[in-house]
């Protein structure tokens, strides 16, 4: 009876449900904390006062809109990167000539920290949605190019000599080897592109207001609505693990080769 | 003994920065000959079996198939590597490895398929036609290297340890598949192995190599008469003496005093 006991507890550790029963044992503790005004309610209101604002922003269209601007700038700029940085890192990967030409300038941006070209981009581009964009797109290149570049100079020389053996052109050896081989680690790349994108087209936001999911957090902030900000908060938290579990479900579909033979390795 | 050089590697010498893997081989492979290459290991049987698929460059030294000089890997030749796990596709199934041997060739897709499927038939894969290299065995990797290789039915096959991880059995019997492929397609074939017992079995003759610098020390003729049977060939009392004179020039006792 006792170890049946304890191995259902053991099955349900092994589930994810842990991880939300642990956010809603959280919101809970701080609803109570709050309530017992244990915290200042005016700085931190109670989780189900967010909620509601949640809810009264999202019914009102307010917060969908601006949800829907920040995601449609991090998706368009995210692309435009892609576009960029896979060829371009392929490329890297690939030709010993373009390495040598062009990796002392990608080490030299790749560190720098995407909010400091937002000065230099106003400069140039000013305000609008073109200055947006770049920022968001320059952010989310580096570590999608630099996993592609790595991805394919790591593609074991044991299948490039394969292809060359069954006399395969250099063209064919590229698209039909090291794409394919190369193409879990790109993903993982494009992963965290995806979570700089999202993270990037926020602080433009913030930095340079106007609309979006970022404005509207810090004008709340700016106009003492803490309710109000907390609900773009949690808006934000969503809309991550939504991102995060569309990227792992199309990766464990497309590169189910790969997943299935690290397991194998393990 | 007059047959025409199929291979003829003349003075060649491979130096990775200063390691010198292989040293002067002169080497003629004949037309329809099936060559043993032994060794220890790190003695350089697989550098020199790169070279001769024009994979590696070697520093010095000329590499001619039927009489011209190679400069990439040719057309009308395949290679099993050592390292035939590696050489599979992870994202393709074993049937789709087996046909992407014949990537280059101007078959239609339908035809490429049926050679795949009778190569995996006959080293006995047909069931798993549809599984990925990462769910078979190490021996079942390594048969379907081997199957990729006679799909391409080139005339000149490259060998290295393509039996190094099966069981005594299946080991047993691709010797055989591969003496039955050989003689009815009449190709060259080069087998690189550690198992002297193997290299008797199935040469026409065979080499020793001897390492740092790798060279070719010893050259023994087979004579045993084909076809070859196992149990009844290497009973035979020339069995035993070839092993013994190959066991010989293998071990470099003679040639390097270690205690004295
Ligand atoms: N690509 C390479 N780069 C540098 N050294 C190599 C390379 N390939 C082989 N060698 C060296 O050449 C020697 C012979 O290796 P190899 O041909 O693999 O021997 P074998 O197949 O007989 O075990 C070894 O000392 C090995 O370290
Ligand atoms: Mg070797």
């Amino acid at each position: 009876m006792r170890r049946l006991f304890v191995m259902k507890i053991r099955s349900i550790l092994n589930t994810r449900l842990t991880g939300v029963a642990l956010i809603i044992t959280a919101t809970c503790v701080i609803e109570l904390l709050v309530s017992w005004q244990w915290v200042d309610p005016v700085y931190v209101p109670r989780p189900s006062t967010v909620l509601e604002s949640l809810a009264a922003t999202m019914a009102s269209g307010e917060l969908p809109t601006h949800i829907g601007i920040t995601l449609g700038r991090a998706f368009v700029a995210y692309s435009i990167a892609i576009l960029i940085a896979v060829p371009f890192g392929i490329l890297l990967g690939e030709s010993r000539i373009a390495f040598n030409l062009f990796d002392p300038l990608v080490q030299a941006f790749r560190p720098m920290p995407s909010s400091a070209i937002i000065p230099v981009a106003i400069l140039f581009l000013g305000i609008g949605d073109s200055m947006r964009l770049f920022v968001i797109a320059f952010a989310s290149v580096w570590p999608v190019l630099v996993a592609a570049m790595d991805a394919v100079k790591r593609v074991d020389p044991i299948l490039v000599e394969t292809g060359r053996m069954l006399n395969l052109s250099r063209r064919q050896i590229a698209l039909r080897i090291a794409l394919p081989a190369a193409a879990p680690a790109i993903a993982t790349g494009m992963r965290i592109g995806l979570a700089i994108a999202l993270i990037l087209s926020l602080t433009v936001e913030m930095i340079v207001g106007g609309d979006g999911l970022g404005f509207f957090i810090l004008d709340a902030e700016r106009s003492f609505q803490f309710a109000r900000m907390f609900a773009g908060i949690v808006a934000i938290g969503v809309i991550g693990f939504l991102a995060n579990s569309a990227f792992t479900a199309f990766d464990r579909k497309v590169l189910r080769w790969h997943h299935q033979s690290v397991l194998r390795d393990k | 003994m007059s047959a025409p050089a199929a291979l003829r590697l003349s003075r060649i010498t491979k130096d990775f920065d200063g390691n010198v893997a292989v040293s002067g081989v002169e080497l003629e492979i004949r037309v329809g000959e099936l060559l043993a290459i032994i060794g220890r290991s790190g003695c350089g049987k697989s550098t020199l079996l790169r070279i001769m698929a024009g994979l590696v460059q070697p520093t010095r030294g000329l590499v001619e198939l039927n009489g011209k000089p190679i400069t990439g890997p040719p057309e009308d030749l395949t290679v099993v590597f050592q390292e035939y796990g590696r050489s599979l596709l992870p994202w393709k199934t074993v049937v789709s490895n087996v046909a992407f041997g014949l990537s280059a060739s101007p078959m239609e897709k339908k035809e490429k398929l049926e050679r795949a499927l009778s190569s995996l038939d006959a080293v006995g894969l047909l069931k798993q036609a549809e599984l990925y290299p990462w769910q078979l065995s190490g021996g079942m990797q390594q048969r379907v290297a081997l199957a990729r290789a006679l799909a391409r039915k080139s005339s000149i096959l490259l060998m290295d340890e393509p039996f190094g991880s099966l069981d005594a059995q299946s080991r047993l019997e691709l010797q055989d598949e591969l003496l039955r492929l050989w003689s009815s397609f009449g190709m060259t074939a080069v087998i690189v192995t550690h198992d002297i017992d193997e290299a008797i079995y199935l040469a026409d003759r065979v080499c020793v190599m001897r390492g740092s610098p790798g060279v070719i020390s010893a050259q023994v003729n087979i004579e045993l008469e084909r076809p070859r049977v196992q149990v009844e060939t290497r009973g035979r009392t020339e069995f035993s003496a070839l092993r013994r004179e190959l066991y010989e020039a293998l071990s470099e006792r003679n040639k390097t005093p270690l205690l004295r």
